[in-house]
C-alpha cells in the first residue's frame, strides 16, 4: 500500500513541475498571440494539411522489429517532439523520415511516409531530393573538418549553385537564421572546430538550413551541450518553427515540454500516445505515458 | 625545561632519521628509474648515431668527387661515361625522376581508387578478404618484379609501341607502380576507413550522393594520410634498384625529346649498383658513385621533410597516419 502511494505523490510533484513549464510557455505565447497576425497564422495552421503523414510504418534491423505500425501526422510549421526511453526506436523513426536508414545494410521497412502527398519511399522518389527537402541535425555536433564558410556552402555547392553572390547570400541568411551570424561574421574562414560545442551545433543547423529544406529533423540536438548552449538552441528551435516544420527527438521531457507544440510518446517501437504537448504532459490518457513522464521508468 | 627540550630534540632527530631513510629509498628509486632511462636513452641514441655515421661516411666519400668534378658540372653535366672521365649525372637523375614520377602517377591513380573501392563500395567481409592479398604484393622481392617486367611487361610494351626493345622508362615505371601500389592501398584504405561515419552521414543528410560525399568530405579529410602514403611509396620508388636495373634499358643518356618515355634510361640507383663492383676504391669514379648516393639521400630527405611539414600543418579533425 505504502509502496503504491509514494510514487503517486512524487508523480503529482512532477506533473506540477511540467505545468509550471507549460504555463510559462503559454504566457509567452499569449503575449505573441495578441499580435493579430499571429492569430491569423494560428488559424491557418489548424486548417492546413499535415506536412508529413506516416502510414503503417514498420521497420526491422535484421530480425529485430524496431518500429511497429506507426501512424502519425506531423503538422506543418510547428514543433513536434518525439519522446521515449532509450532504445525505443525514436532515432530510427526519425531517420525513416528522410531515408537515412537506407545506408544500413540490414535495415528493412514497410509502410509509407508521405511528404506533401507523395510517398518518399515510392520507387520513383529520388532520395537526394527527399533529403534536400528534409534536413537533419544530429545528436553530436558534426561539422566537417573545413572552414565555417565551406561547411555552410557544402550543401548548396553539391546541389549545383555556383553563383558567388547567391552563395554569399545563402551563407549570411543561413547563419543569421541559426543565430550564429553575429558571433562568426568576422571569421567565416576560420576552422569550424575552433567554435564551441553550442556554436558548432548551430553551425550544423545553419548548414542544414542552407539547402532550404521544408522540414528539419533533430536527433537529440542538445544532448552533448551545456545548459546555456541548450537554451540557445531551444530558442532557435522555436524561431525556426515559424518557417519550418521541426521534428525533434529528445529524451529530455522538460525540453519536449518547453519547445514543442505536439508530442508523441514512443515505447518499444510503438506510438503510445500522440497529442498536443500541454495535454500529453498535464492529462496523459494512457497509463504508460503517465508512468514515463512521472519518471517511474525511463 | 631541559626535559622538554630533550624530547623535542629527540623528536627532531627521529624526524630526521625518518626523512633520511625515506630520502635514501627515494634516491634508490630514482637510481633504478634512471638506469632504465639511461639504457633506453643509449639505445635510442645509437640508432640516431648510426644514421649520423652513415651520413658522415657517405658525405666524406662523396666530397672528393664534388671537389674534382665541380658541383654544377656533376649535377648538370649531360654525359655519364666514366671510361672517358665524364661524370655528368643529369641523365641518371633524370632517368630516376622519369621512372619515379611515372610510377607514382600510375600508382596513385590505381592505389587511391582501389582504396576508395575497398572501403566505400565493397562489403566489409569482402574487403577484409582482399586486403591481405594486396599487402602480400608488397612482400614480393624486387628481383621477382624485375623478372616479371623483363619477360611479361617489356615484350608487351615493345609490341604495343612497335619498339625493337621493350626495356624503356615506361616499362620500368609500370613495373615500379605495381611495386608501390600496395603501400598506397593499404595505408590509404586505413586512413579512409578512419574518417568518422558522422561526416559521411552529415553529408548524406544534406542530399549528397555517395560519390559527392567521398569527393567532398571523405577524401579531403583523409588527404594528409593519403599524401603520407604517397610519400612512403615515393621513398620506396626512388630507392628501388634491382627491378629498374633489369628493365629500364640502362642507357645513361637524356631521352630525346626529354619527355620520351619510350627511351631507355639508366636511373642513379642502378648506376651505383652496376658500377660499384668494377671500380677501384678511392678512384674518382668511386667517389662519383658516392656523390650519386648523396644526391639520392638529399632528394629523399627533402621530400620526406616537405611531406612532414605538410602533414603537420594540416588542421585538426583530419586523419593522419
Amino acid at each position: 500500500m505504502v509502496m503504491e502511494e509514494l510514487p503517486v505523490q512524487g508523480q503529482k510533484a512532477e506533473l506540477k513541475g511540467f505545468s509550471a513549464v507549460l504555463k510559462e510557455k503559454r504566457n509567452l505565447k499569449n503575449v505573441e498571440l495578441m499580435a493579430e497576425e499571429s492569430v491569423r497564422e494560428e488559424k491557418k495552421l489548424t486548417l492546413q494539411a499535415p506536412k508529413i503523414e506516416v502510414r503503417d510504418l514498420n521497420a526491422w534491423f535484421g530480425d529485430n522489429h524496431v518500429l511497429q505500425n506507426i501512424n502519425l501526422d506531423f503538422k506543418a510549421r510547428t514543433v513536434t517532439a518525439i519522446i521515449g526511453p532509450s532504445g525505443c526506436g525514436k532515432s530510427t523513426f526519425l531517420r525513416c523520415l528522410n531515408r537515412m536508414n537506407d545506408i544500413y545494410p540490414d535495415f528493412r521497412m514497410a509502410g509509407e511516409v508521405i511528404l506533401d502527398g507523395e510517398n518518399i519511399y515510392d520507387d520513383g522518389s529520388d532520395v537526394v531530393s527527399v533529403r534536400k527537402r528534409i534536413g537533419m541535425v544530429f545528436q553530436k555536433p558534426n561539422p566537417f573538418p573545413k572552414t565555417i564558410r565551406e561547411n555552410i556552402l557544402f550543401g548548396p555547392l553539391i546541389h549545383g549553385i555556383r553563383n558567388k553572390d547567391k552563395l554569399d547570400e545563402i551563407l549570411e541568411k543561413s547563419l543569421k537564421a541559426a543565430a550564429l551570424w553575429d558571433e562568426v561574421n568576422d571569421r567565416l574562414d576560420d576552422y569550424a572546430f575552433d567554435l564551441s560545442g553550442g556554436q558548432q551545433q548551430r553551425l550544423c543547423i545553419a548548414r542544414a538550413l542552407a539547402i532550404e529544406p521544408e522540414v528539419i529533423l533533430m536527433d537529440e540536438p542538445c544532448s552533448a551541450l551545456d545548459p546555456t548552449a541548450t537554451a540557445k538552441i531551444e530558442d532557435l528551435i522555436y524561431e525556426l518553427s515559424k518557417k519550418y516544420t521541426v521534428i525533434i527527438v529528445t529524451h529530455n521531457m522538460q525540453q519536449a515540454a518547453r519547445v514543442s507544440r505536439w508530442t508523441a510518446f514512443l515505447l518499444t517501437g510503438e506510438i503510445i500516445e500522440y497529442n498536443a504537448t500541454e495535454t500529453l504532459f498535464e492529462t496523459p490518457e494512457r497509463k504508460e505515458t503517465e508512468d514515463y513522464i512521472t519518471g517511474r521508468f525511463g | 625545561m631541559l626535559k622538554r627540550d630533550e624530547s623535542k630534540f629527540q623528536k627532531f632527530l627521529n624526524g630526521l632519521k625518518d626523512n633520511f631513510s625515506s630520502f635514501i629509498s627515494k634516491m634508490r628509486q630514482i637510481r633504478e628509474k634512471e638506469k632504465e632511462e639511461i639504457a633506453l636513452f643509449i639505445l635510442a641514441c645509437s640508432s640516431i648515431l648510426i644514421l649520423f655515421l652513415i651520413t658522415v661516411f657517405v658525405f666524406q666519400a662523396a666530397l672528393p668527387a664534388f671537389k674534382e668534378i665541380g658541383v654544377l658540372d656533376f649535377l648538370f653535366g649531360k654525359s655519364w661515361s666514366p671510361g672517358y672521365g665524364r661524370y655528368g649525372a643529369a641523365p641518371l637523375f633524370f632517368g630516376s625522376f622519369m621512372i619515379v614520377f611515372g610510377s607514382v602517377i600510375l600508382a596513385v591513380a590505381i592505389g587511391v581508387f582501389a582504396a576508395i573501392f575497398l572501403v566505400e563500395y565493397l562489403p566489409r567481409g569482402t574487403a577484409d578478404f582482399i586486403k591481405p592479398f594486396i599487402e602480400l604484393l608488397a612482400g614480393i622481392p624486387s628481383i621477382i618484379w624485375g623478372f616479371f617486367g623483363l619477360v611479361f611487361v617489356a615484350p608487351r610494351v615493345a609490341d604495343f609501341f612497335d619498339l625493337p626493345v621493350g626495356r624503356t622508362a615506361l616499362t620500368a615505371a609500370i613495373v615500379l607502380s605495381f611495386m608501390i601500389v600496395p603501400t598506397i592501398v593499404s595505408i590509404s584504405s586505413e586512413v579512409i576507413e578512419a574518417v568518422p561515419q558522422q561526416y559521411r552521414r552529415a553529408s548524406m543528410a544534406l542530399g549528397a550522393t555517395k560519390w559527392q560525399t567521398i569527393r567532398g568530405v571523405v577524401l579531403p579529410t583523409a588527404k594528409p594520410g593519403i599524401v603520407a602514403s604517397i610519400m612512403l611509396a615515393f621513398g620506396r620508388a626512388i630507392g628501388e634498384t634491382i627491378a629498374v636495373l633489369m628493365i629500364a634499358g640502362s642507357v645513361p643518356l637524356l631521352p630525346s625529346p626529354f619527355y620520351d618515355y619510350l627511351d631507355p634510361v639508366l636511373p642513379a640507383t642502378a648506376t651505383i649498383a652496376t658500377e660499384m663492383g668494377e671500380t677501384p676504391a678511392y678512384s674518382l669514379h668511386w667517389h662519383a658513385l658516392f656523390a650519386l648516393g648523396i644526391m639520392l639521400f638529399i632528394i629523399t630527405f627533402v621530400v620526406n621533410t616537405a611531406a612532414d611539414i605538410y602533414v603537420r600543418r594540416t588542421k585538426r579533425g583530419v586523419i593522419m597516419v
